[in-house]
């Protein structure tokens, strides 16, 4: 019979006996611990909690012990995987308040992990007032979480129901996350964040929010400081919400977290790292490093300063459109705007970005909306926009993966019937002079040909009709396209074109002879004076060894295969102290993962290339 | 607890603590400093001990909550000649090289079981973990052990 590899019995001889020396060593501690420190522990902690008692009986403040619940509702929405990395972490309780209209929201706790910020809240109604999530109609089942799978037991009165039958009000209420700092650092807001918002049974509404981003997220930090806001809306007795007018109230929470085991009274529970396993060379040299000129000389690039951009007293209308102003908003309390031109052109901008589009009439397009368990069609009236604009669309779609088939396109012609490459870039390059920004380059170009347009159009109308693209856009006849819409669709970056810094400094356009007719650009930052020169920057394949290890420690289970390019640029980032940002050094890598059997090609990392740690990643 | 029970509790459980602490730390330096300090832990935090009868599950976790904070101070790459040899070996395989290729979040729960005799609600108290979490890394780490033991019968085979 074949012996059992991990018999007891062998197992045990693995790891021996304990050696004499150990054992007394052992049995000495033991012995030498002091009877008097208990006695003296125990009177200590009557004492503590006497005071305590007393305290309670004086102020009536309830005493509440902190049992953190945040791993365990976070596992049951993410899976119990989840929960064992996430307790891993650390956790602080917050308890912070804030009173909307009556109504009280409340952060209980917040988790961290790695690059991750996770928060949980409760939302109480005050007196005489029920509660609608955002999203939930009135006429759902009260107190069940009936979007998120919960089954109501037949006879549960509906929200409009109940308010109607207790004579109550109803209000909608929602939360959004605002800003992150770290230990007293400048406040970011994060690239995306996850937020949930379910009904519970007593009436309250339980809030969940996620924040998985290494540049708003400093992985160990003793502070984070959260701005949140708080909105209400009023609903109709027929249940709709008034969406014109929300109340909306700011609030920031800090909390200092703790690790887990710590805050759960066992001994400090550090985090625990996986035995990183050994580099491979093949799978981490990466194939292309890319490097400014300038490290090539030196080895290393200086830290900027960064100050936030402002588009707002910059914009002169006339750059993008000559056919007048028909009407403008200036936003007063966030910076930005609207202006409609008399052609119906729209341009509209926020502090970091600026969108350009143009438009040509209306038309019906139908919608959906949830009435009761059913969706019924709705028809509103939408905005249409140009044939060139349209061309625009399709170049997206062409360069990102078309629909239906994934195929993505390349540039064919560097000349057109109006409008050649060069002349197309030189007059977006223009533009971002005129919009004072600078050290922008060309990454990508795509020649929209009327040939092109109408080809693809249809192609594009018959993915539509095989259920590949779901959409109430506007149905286009290409044919009626003419050379004028030609055009040639190119995208511009500043610092690197790969994960979040591409986001944050980027630009995509469509110019034909008429001039830059379609704009989408956002540029966050702009760099200063120079604060200092590290005396070396960790070279790429020193950063490329660390990129296995860090996957390891993600909550996704991805593997390493392959690292196309090592690029050396800069990226926004707190400064050490104080809070202004910096543009310092980072590499960004771009690589191939393997998951649960499939690869992904557009993986990316970005690493701090002064001191190599991981910033922030596709898997963080 | 009196201190003649404490004294009591520890010394039958030196043995299971030195193997934990060994298969964790993996040397003898860095062991003794392990056992010293969960010793004077258990006896320092014994007022949160409720029950008695978890003594040895209590101090199992405190023990390796120190393991833990010893691996993150000293950073250390561990070496497997560190590792005291053993006789027991599978297809020119030890057993000692095969618990190596579990990582540490699967080999411990294994251990705990499989070397030390506890039971998955002992071990999960031990490690903070739910019972179904224990099982299932248990269960991972067999898979793993299967694989490797059946890859270097196969190679043994082959080199006949």
């Amino acid at each position: 019979m074949k012996k059992n590899p991990w018999h007891p019995d062998d197992l045990r001889q693995v790891f021996p006996e304990i050696p004499e020396n150990i054992s007394r060593l052992v049995m000495d501690t033991a012995n030498s611990v002091k009877e008097e420190t208990e006695m003296k522990m125990r009177h200590t902690v009557s004492v503590a909690l006497a005071f305590v008692l007393v305290f309670i009986c004086l102020m009536g403040v309830a005493l509440a012990v902190f049992q953190p619940r945040i791993a365990e509702i976070f596992g049951s929405h993410f899976g119990q995987d989840f929960k064992e990395w996430m307790e891993e972490g650390s956790v602080a309780s917050a308890e912070d308040s804030v009173v909307v209209e009556g109504i009280t929201f409340t952060v209980n706790e917040v988790a961290v992990r790695n690059h991750g910020l996770y928060g949980v809240g409760t939302i109480t109604p005050g007196e005489g007032t029920l509660l609608l999530c955002e999203d939930y109609p009135a006429t759902e089942p009260y107190g069940y979480a009936t979007f998120h799978g919960e089954e109501a037991p037949e006879g549960t009165p509906t929200v409009l129901e109940k308010a109607k039958a207790e004579g109550c009000a109803i209000k909608q209420v929602s939360f959004y996350l605002n800003a992150i700092g770290v230990d007293d650092g400048a406040m970011i807001m994060p690239n995306g964040w996850g937020a949930d918002v379910r009904p519970m049974r007593d009436g309250t509404v339980q809030f969940l929010f996620e924040v998985e981003d290494g540049q708003a997220v400093s992985a160990q930090a003793e502070t984070y400081t959260i701005e949140l806001e708080a909105v209400v809306w009023n609903v109709s007795a027929d249940g709709e919400a008034d969406y014109e007018n929300p109340v909306r109230q700011q609030w920031t929470v800090e909390v200092q977290p703790q690790p887990f085991a710590e805050v759960l009274g066992t001994s400090p529970e550090p985090t625990v790292t996986p035995a990183p396993a050994a580099v491979d060379d093949s799978v981490t040299q990466p194939r292309q490093v890319i490097v400014p000129e300038a490290y090539t000389q030196t080895g290393t690039l200086p830290v900027y300063k960064a100050t936030a951009r402002n588009f707002d007293s910059k914009l002169d209308y006339t750059w993008f459109n000559q056919s007048g102003v028909a009407s403008e908003e200036v936003y007063a309390n966030h910076t930005g705007g609207l202006v409609l031109f008399n052609d119906e052109a729209q341009l509209s901008w926020s502090a970091e970005a600026v969108f350009y589009e143009t438009y040509d009439g209306t038309y019906e397009a139908t919608s959906f909306v949830i009435e009761g368990r059913e969706e019924k069609p709705v028809t509103e009236t939408l905005q249409k926009r140009t044939m060139t604009s349209e061309a625009c669309s399709l170049a997206g779609w062409m360069h990102f993966g078309f629909p239906g088939t994934d195929q993505v396109y390349s540039l064919e012609r560097t000349e057109l019937t109006n409008i050649t490459l060069e002349e197309a870039k030189a007059k977006v390059e223009a533009l971002l002079a005129k919009l004072g920004l600078e050290g922008y380059s060309c990454t990508t170009a795509l020649d929209m040909s009327l040939e092109r347009i109408q080809t693809m159009g249809d192609e594009l109308n018959r993915q539509i009709d095989l259920g590949n693209l779901s959409t109430n856009k506007f149905r286009y006849d290409y044919s009626t396209a003419t050379v004028d819409n030609e055009g040639y669709y190119l995208q511009y970056h500043k610092y690197g074109t790969e994960g979040d810094i591409a986001g944050l400094f980027s630009g995509t356009f469509y110019v034909t002879a008429d001039g830059v007719m379609e704009v989408n650009l956002r540029d966050y930052y702009q760099p200063g004076e120079i604060l200092s020169n590290p005396e070396m920057l960790l070279d790429a394949q020193t950063i490329a060894d660390r990129l296995p290890e860090e996957m390891a420690n993600s909550r996704w289970p991805e593997t390493l295969v392959e690292i196309h390019q090592a690029e050396l640029t800069w990226m926004p980032m707190r400064a050490d102290t104080g809070k202004d940002m910096v543009m310092s050094p980072v590499w960004v890598l771009s690589y191939s993962s393997e998951e649960y059997g499939r690869v992904n090609k557009d993986c990316w990392a970005i690493f701090n290339a002064i001191d190599g740690k991981l910033i922030t990643a596709i898997f963080n | 607890m009196t201190k003649e029970r404490f004294v009591e509790q520890i010394d039958a459980l030196q043995g299971r603590l030195y193997r934990i602490a060994l298969s964790m730390l993996r040397n003898d330096a860095d062991v003794q400093d392990a056992l010293q300090e969960t010793v004077l832990k258990a006896w320092e935090k014994q007022y949160t001990l409720r029950n008695e009868a978890y003594f040895a599950t209590w101090v199992t976790r405190i023990a390796i909550n120190v393991c833990k904070q010893i691996l993150r101070q000293r950073k250390r790459m561990v070496l497997m000649e560190e590792l005291p040899e053993t006789p027991v070996t599978f297809h020119g395989i030890t057993l000692k090289m095969l618990l190596e290729t579990l990582p540490e979040k699967l080999r411990l729960p294994f251990v705990l079981q499989y070397s030390e005799g506890m039971d998955a609600s002992e071990i999960a108290a031990a490690l903070h973990l739910s019972q179904s979490a224990v099982r299932s890394r248990i269960h991972r780490a067999k898979l793993i052990l299967r694989k490797e033991l059946a890859y270097h019968e196969e190679e043994s085979m082959a080199s006949r």
